[in-house]
C-alpha cells in the first residue's frame, strides 16, 4: 500500500503525457479596439517623475478599468517596484489580452519576494496556460509563500500540464508545502471535471484520498470530490466514505450525497444504513431527509421501530423534514404513545407533513369519540393550524370533557375567522366554569386581534351582555375593554356605577383594562368619588399611569396631572404623580412638584422628577436657558437630595459648561 | 478554554493528529455509542443526554477573528451557547486583541483565551478548533473565511461576504470544496418580522411578487472616497499589524483613523452604501421570491450619488428597487414585497410587520411556525449557525445565498460607478460591458491573496 501514492502518480503523469492539452480558457471580454480617452493622460501619470505616489495609484486603479494594450508596457515597469509593484498587477490582472501575459511572464524572473508572489498569483487569475512551465519552478522555491502561490496559480490555471507539475511537486512536498499543492491539485481537478475530463479529476482525487498523510481537511476535500465525479452510477465510494472511521470523510460524504439527487444514491445510502452503529446511522437518517427523495421513506420508517432510542426519535423528525404525507399513516400510531418525547416528535412530524390527506385524517379524529383521541388531533389541528377543523372545534367547544372543551375553544380563537365571531359569543352564554370562561375569554380576545374586530364585532358583544349570568358578564366586559369604543365604555361606565355589584366589580375591572385613553375621564370620576377607598385608589393609578403615557400630548397628560395633584392625598399617589411629571417637559411642571420636595417621604423621587424635567426641557431648547424657576428648583435639588449622582445633574443643568 | 491533554495518551493524541478533528471530539467519538460528533439538528437533546448541560466533548471551539464592536456584539450572542467553547482571538490590533480575551475569560473565568497576531499562525497552529467567528473589516472577510475553510474550519463571518464578485465565487467554492460550515451574519433572515415577510412572498400569501423593495444606508453614497488620510506614524507591528490591517487591498500610508471605523466609505475597504445595508437587504429580497440561487439580469442606472430608486430585475421580471429613505418602513434594513394580491413589510424595530390587511397579519405566528417546522431552523442566526455545524446541513445564510444577493450588490454598484445600464449572465457571472467585467475582480496584495 505503500507505493500506491506512487504508482498512482506515475499512472497519472503518463496519461498526462500521452493527452494533448486542451485550449487554456481566456478572459471572455476582448482587449478594448479604442483606447479609452483617459488612458493616455494616466499613462502620463505613471511615467511623470513629478507625480506623487498617491496620483500613481489612482492611475492604476483607473487603468484597471479602461487600460489597453498600449499601458502594458507602462505597468510591466512597474512590476518590481517596491510601493507600485501591486498597483501595477491591480491594472494588468484584469487587463485582457495576450499582452498583460506575456508580461507578466517576463516578470517572473525579474521579480522577487511579495513582488513575484503577486505575478505568480496574477498568471494563476489569469489561467495563463502558457505560464505553466515557468511557475513550475517555483514550486521547489525556498520561500514558502512563493511556493504556495504557484501551486494555487497551477490549480487555477488546471491545464494537463499544470496538473502534473502539481502532482510531481507532491511527491516531493514535505508537511508544510503539501497544503498548498493539495488545493491547487483539487482546483486543478474541478477544473478537469467542469470542463468535461471527468478522467483527469477523477484521476486526481484518487491520488490524494490514497495518501495516508494529508490533514483531514484535504482528505475529506478529495473524498468529495472523488464521490461527485464518480457521480450516482458508481456509489461505492460514497459507503465507503460514510463507513470511514474518520469522521471528516464521513461528513465528506453526507455533503456529498446532499448534492446528489439521484435516487440511486438514496438507496446506496439506505443499503448502508444496517451496516452503521447508531451514532453513525443518525447523520444518514438526516441525510436522507434533506435530500428530500421519497424513496427515503420506507428506510425512515423502518427506522422509527429501531431499538436504538436516537435513532428512532431521529427517524420522527426525519419523516417530518422529508415531508412525503405517506409516511401520516404510520406516524399517528405514535402520537399517542406513552413517551413523551416519542410522542411529540411523531405530533410534528405528523403535523408538519403536507396534503389535504392529511388534513383529512387529523379531522377525523376530532370525529372519534375517545377524548384522548380528540384531544391528540386538537394538539395537531393546533401545529398545523387546520382552519378546516372550526365546525368541529365549534363543537367540542361543548364537549363533556373539559380538557377537550377547552382545547377546542383556544382554537376557535386561534383560527377562527370574522364569521366566527358570533359562534364564540354564542358559546359563552353556554359556558359558566370559570375554567372555560376565562378560555373563552382568551379566545375572544385572540380571535378579536386576528381578525382586526370593529364596530359589529362590539355590537354583538353588547348584545350577548343582556341575560349574561355575572361571570359571563365578566368576560364581555374585558372584551369590552379590549375592543375600545364610545358606547362600550358608556355602557361599562354606567355598569361600572350603577349595576349590581357583581355587575360593578366586573365593570369596574374592564376600566382598569381599558385600551384607550377616552377611559380617562371615567378613572378620574371613579378616583374621586368612589365609595371604596381601595377602588379611588386603582383609579387613580390606572389614571396616572394614563398621564404617563408618551404616545398622548403633553399638554393633555400636564392637564390630568393637574386634575391628579387636585385630589392626590397619600404618599404612594404622590410619588406616582411624580413619576407622571417626571415625563412631561414643561416648565409648568415645577409648582406641581415644588411642594412635594419638601416631604421626606417624596423629597427623592420629586428632586428626580424635578431633574427629569430640566433635562428635557435642555435637550428641547438647545442652548436657550432654562425658565427661572426651573433653576430655583434644580437649586433646591441640588441641596436637598441625597443622590449625588442626581445633584450632579442639577448642578450641570443649573451651570452648563462648568 | 482548551480541554486539559495529560490525561491522554500519547497515543490518543497522535489519534487526534491523525484523525483532524478535535479532541474532544476524537474522545468522544471513540468512546460513546449513542453520542457522536456531528450529531445531527434534528437529534433530540434528551436523546444525548445534554439536558442543558454540555459535556466539554460536545462544544464547538470558536476562534475568533478581527473582533470590533459588531464583532463583539455577535460574540456576546454567542458565548451563552451552552454547547459553544470560545479559546482564542486573533487580530491585527492589540487593544482588540486584548479586549475580546478579557471578554472571554470573564465568561468562562479563568485566563486561557489565546491571542494571535497572525491569522496564518493561528490558523495553522490552532488545529483543536472547530469553527471561527470572523468580523474584521469588509476587506478581509472573504480571505479570512477562505483561509479557515481551507485550514478545515466552520466559518460564521459578519457581513458582507465579499469585496467582489470574485472573492464570493472564491468563498463559495472553497466552502463546497472543504465540506464547511458557512454562514454570514445576515442575521434577519433568522428573525421572525423578516422571516414572516420572505415566507409570506414565497407561499404566494401576497399573489404574484412583482416588485421588492430593499434598504439601502441613508448615509454615504455609491460613489466612494479614494482618497488617503493624512500620514501618521506607523504604530509597532505589535500594536496594530498595519501591514496585515490592510491584507488584500492596496498599499496606502497609516493613519490611526481607519483603525477605529473610519475605513468605511473608502472605495478599497467598504462597499458603499449600498452594500452596507443591501448585504443584509438583497438577501432578504431575494429569499422572498425564491431568487436566492441566481442574480438581476437587468441593473438600470439612476442619476444620483447614492443608487436610491435603481431597479434591477431579475430573469422572471420582478423588480428589485433600492430605496433609501423610510417611504416603505421605518427603521434600518427594511424591505417590502409588494404582489398582485397584497404587500408586506418590516425593518428593525418593528413589533410585528406591516401588511396589506389584518387577515394576512393574522397568519404571522403560523407562517413563521411552519418555517421552523418545515426547516428545522430556530429563531437565531448564531443558534442556526451552531446547529449547521453539528447536523452539517447548509445554514439560511449559506455561501451560496451569499455569494449571489452580494453578486446583486456588487453589480449594483458597478453600474452606479459606470453611470450606465448593465446586462448581465448570472450563469457566467459576466456583464455585457467589457469595462464591468473587469470590475469584477481586484487583485490582491501579496501574500494576502486567494
Amino acid at each position: 500500500m505503500k507505493t500506491l501514492p506512487a504508482l498512482l502518480n506515475l499512472g497519472l503523469a503518463l496519461w498526462v503525457a500521452g493527452c494533448a492539452s486542451a485550449p487554456p480558457p481566456r478572459f471572455a471580454t476582448p482587449p478594448p479596439r479604442e483606447p479609452h480617452p483617459k488612458e493616455a493622460a494616466l499613462l502620463a501619470t505613471l511615467q511623470s517623475p513629478d507625480a506623487s505616489l498617491k496620483d500613481k495609484a489612482d492611475a492604476c486603479r483607473e487603468l484597471a478599468r479602461v487600460g489597453s494594450t498600449r499601458a502594458v508596457p507602462v505597468l510591466t515597469a512597474l512590476l518590481t517596484d517596491t510601493q507600485l509593484g501591486h498597483m501595477a498587477l491591480y491594472a494588468l490582472e484584469p487587463l485582457p489580452g495576450e499582452e498583460a501575459n506575456q508580461a507578466l511572464r517576463q516578470a517572473l524572473s525579474q521579480a522577487k519576494g511579495r513582488a513575484l508572489v503577486g505575478v505568480i498569483t496574477s498568471l494563476g487569475v489569469r489561467r495563463d496556460a502558457d505560464a505553466v512551465p515557468l511557475l513550475q519552478p517555483f514550486l521547489s522555491a525556498s520561500d514558502p509563500d512563493i511556493r504556495q502561490a504557484a501551486a494555487l496559480a497551477l490549480g487555477n490555471i488546471g491545464t494537463l500540464p499544470a496538473v502534473g507539475a502539481l502532482q510531481s511537486a507532491l511527491v516531493r512536498a514535505d508537511a508544510h508545502g503539501r497544503a498548498s499543492l493539495v488545493e491547487g491539485l483539487l482546483r486543478a481537478a474541478e477544473r478537469r471535471s467542469s470542463d468535461g475530463d471527468r478522467r483527469t479529476a477523477l484521476n486526481i482525487y484518487e491520488q490524494l484520498r490514497a495518501r495516508a498523510d494529508l490533514p483531514p481537511p484535504l482528505l475529506a476535500a478529495a473524498w468529495r470530490g472523488a464521490i461527485l465525479v464518480r457521480g450516482s452510477r458508481e456509489v461505492a465510494v460514497l459507503q465507503q466514505a460514510i463507513e470511514s472511521p474518520e469522521l471528516s470523510v464521513v461528513h465528506a460524504g453526507l455533503r456529498a450525497a446532499m448534492e446528489m439527487p439521484d435516487p440511486a444514491v438514496t438507496r446506496a445510502l439506505a443499503d448502508v444504513l444496517p451496516r452503521l452503529q447508531p451514532e453513525r446511522q443518525l447523520l444518514v437518517l438526516q441525510t436522507l431527509a434533506v435530500r428530500r427523495d421519497a424513496q427515503a421513506l420506507p428506510v425512515l420508517l423502518r427506522a422509527t421501530n429501531s431499538l436504538d432510542r436516537a435513532v428512532q426519535l431521529t427517524a420522527f423528525r426525519a419523516l417530518g423534514e422529508l415531508g412525503d404525507p405517506r409516511a401520516a399513516g404510520p406516524l399517528t400510531s405514535w402520537i399517542m404513545d406513552s413517551d413523551p418525547e416519542r410522542r411529540e416528535l411523531a405530533r410534528a412530524a405528523l403535523a408538519s407533513l403536507p396534503g389535504t390527506g392529511v388534513d383529512r385524517l387529523i379531522l377525523g379524529m376530532l370525529d372519534r369519540s375517545d377524548p384522548a383521541t380528540q384531544l391528540a388531533g386538537l394538539d395537531l389541528v393546533a401545529r398545523r393550524r387546520l382552519a378546516a377543523a372550526l365546525p368541529r372545534l365549534l363543537r367540542l367547544a361543548t364537549a363533556e370533557e373539559p380538557a377537550v372543551r377547552q382545547a377546542a375553544l383556544k382554537q376557535v380563537g386561534e383560527l377562527g375567522a370574522v364569521h366566527h365571531w358570533n359562534a364564540l359569543l354564542d358559546l359563552i352564554r353556554k359556558l359558566s366554569s370559570p375554567e372555560d370562561l376565562a378560555t373563552a375569554r382568551d379566545a375572544l380576545v385572540n380571535l378579536a386581534e386576528r381578525i382586526g374586530a370593529g364596530g359589529p364585532q362590539t355590537e354583538a358583544v353588547l348584545t350577548t351582555l343582556h341575560g349574561a349570568s355575572p361571570a359571563q358578564a365578566t368576560v364581555l366586559y374585558h372584551l369590552l375593554a379590549q375592543l375600545g369604543g364610545t358606547k362600550p365604555l358608556q355602557v361599562t361606565a354606567a355598569a361600572a356605577r350603577t349595576g349590581s355589584p357583581e355587575q360593578q366589580m366586573a365593570a369596574f375591572q374592564a376600566l382598569l383594562q381599558w385600551r384607550t385613553p377616552d377611559v380617562a375621564d371615567e378613572l378620574l370620576w371613579f378616583a374621586e368619588q368612589a365609595g371604596d377607598p381601595r377602588r379611588r385608589q386603582d383609579a387613580l393609578r390606572r389614571y396616572l399611569q394614563w398621564a404617563s403615557d408618551p404616545e398622548l400630548p403633553e399638554d393633555r397628560r400636564l392637564a390630568m396631572c393637574r386634575q391628579a395633584h387636585r385630589i392626590v392625598q397619600d404618599t404612594a399617589g404622590q410619588k406616582q404623580l411624580l413619576a407622571a411629571l417626571s415625563t412631561i417637559g414643561q416648565g409648568e411642571v415645577i409648582p406641581l412638584v415644588r411642594p412635594l420636595l419638601d416631604s421626606p417621604e417624596t423629597r427623592e423621587e420629586a428632586c428626580a422628577a424635578v431633574v427629569a424635567v430640566a433635562e428635557r426641557l435642555r435637550k428641547r431648547s438647545e442652548n436657550r436657558a432654562l425658565p427661572e424657576p426651573v433653576l430655583q428648583a434644580l437649586d433646591a435639588v441640588a441641596r436637598m437630595t441625597s443622590n449625588a449622582e442626581l445633584a450632579k445633574r442639577a448642578q450641570a443643568l443649573r451651570n452648563p459648561g462648568t | 478554554m482548551r480541554e486539559p491533554v495529560s490525561s491522554t495518551s500519547r497515543a490518543t493524541a497522535a489519534a487526534v493528529r491523525a484523525s483532524g478533528i478535535s479532541r474532544r471530539l476524537f474522545l468522544k467519538r471513540v468512546a460513546t455509542v449513542g453520542a457522536v460528533l456531528g450529531c445531527p439538528a434534528i437529534i433530540p437533546a434528551s436523546a444525548l443526554g445534554r439536558n442543558g448541560a454540555v459535556a466539554p466533548s460536545e462544544r464547538i471551539v470558536m476562534g475568533a477573528i478581527g473582533i470590533g464592536s459588531r464583532g463583539m456584539f455577535v460574540l456576546r450572542w454567542m458565548l451563552p451557547e451552552k454547547d459553544v467553547q470560545f479559546v482564542a482571538v486573533c487580530d491585527a490590533k492589540r487593544s482588540a486583541r486584548e479586549a475580546v480575551k478579557r471578554t472571554i475569560d470573564q465568561h468562562y473565568g479563568n485566563q486561557d483565551c489565546r491571542m494571535y497576531r497572525d491569522i496564518r499562525e493561528f490558523l495553522a497552529e490552532r488545529t483543536d478548533i472547530d469553527a471561527v467567528l470572523i468580523a474584521t473589516g469588509d476587506r478581509w472577510h472573504a480571505l479570512a473565511s477562505i483561509w479557515a475553510m481551507r485550514a478545515g474550519k466552520d466559518v460564521y463571518v459578519e457581513k458582507p461576504s465579499s469585496m467582489t464578485i470574485a472573492e464570493g465565487r472564491a468563498v463559495l467554492e472553497t466552502a463546497r470544496r472543504y465540506g464547511r460550515i458557512y454562514q454570514t451574519g445576515t442575521q434577519r433572515l433568522s428573525e421572525a418580522n423578516f422571516v414572516f415577510c420572505i415566507e409570506a412572498a414565497r407561499q404566494g400569501l401576497l399573489g404574484r411578487v412583482h416588485t421588492v423593495y430593499a434598504h439601502i444606508a441613508p448615509w454615504d453614497a455609491a460613489e466612494m472616497r479614494h482618497d488617503w488620510l493624512p500620514a501618521q506614524p506607523e504604530p509597532p507591528p505589535e500594536e496594530v499589524d498595519w501591514d496585515a490591517w490592510l491584507g488584500p487591498c492596496p498599499w496606502r500610508p497609516y493613519n490611526a483613523n481607519y483603525v477605529a471605523g473610519g475605513w468605511r466609505g473608502h472605495y478599497d475597504f467598504h462597499t458603499s452604501c449600498i452594500g452596507e445595508w443591501g448585504a443584509h437587504t438583497f438577501a432578504q429580497a431575494q429569499a422572498g421570491i425564491g431568487m436566492e440561487h441566481t442574480s438581476p439580469t437587468h441593473y438600470h442606472y439612476v442619476p444620483n450619488e447614492t443608487g436610491d430608486g435603481m431597479v434591477a430585475e431579475f430573469a422572471n421580471g420582478v423588480r428589485l428597487i433600492l430605496s433609501r429613505g423610510d417611504k416603505w418602513w421605518h427603521g434600518s434594513c427594511g424591505m417590502r414585497f409588494e404582489g398582485t394580491e397584497g404587500w408586506a413589510s418590516c425593518a428593525d424595530g418593528y413589533s410585528k410587520p406591516e401588511v396589506s390587511s389584518p387577515k394576512l397579519l393574522g397568519e404571522l405566528r403560523r407562517v413563521v411556525s411552519d418555517y421552523m417546522a418545515r426547516t428545522g431552523r430556530p429563531m437565531s442566526h448564531v443558534r442556526d449557525f451552531f446547529d449547521c455545524v453539528k447536523s452539517r446541513r447548509l445554514p439560511v445564510a449559506n455561501a451560496a445565498v451569499m455569494h449571489h444577493s452580494m453578486t446583486t450588490v456588487h453589480a449594483c454598484n458597478i453600474c452606479m460607478w459606470l453611470k450606465r445600464d448593465l446586462v448581465f449572465d448570472p450563469v457566467k457571472e459576466e456583464f455585457n460591458d467589457p469595462e464591468a467585467n473587469r470590475l469584477r475582480s481586484r487583485a490582491m496584495r501579496a501574500p494576502w491573496t486567494i
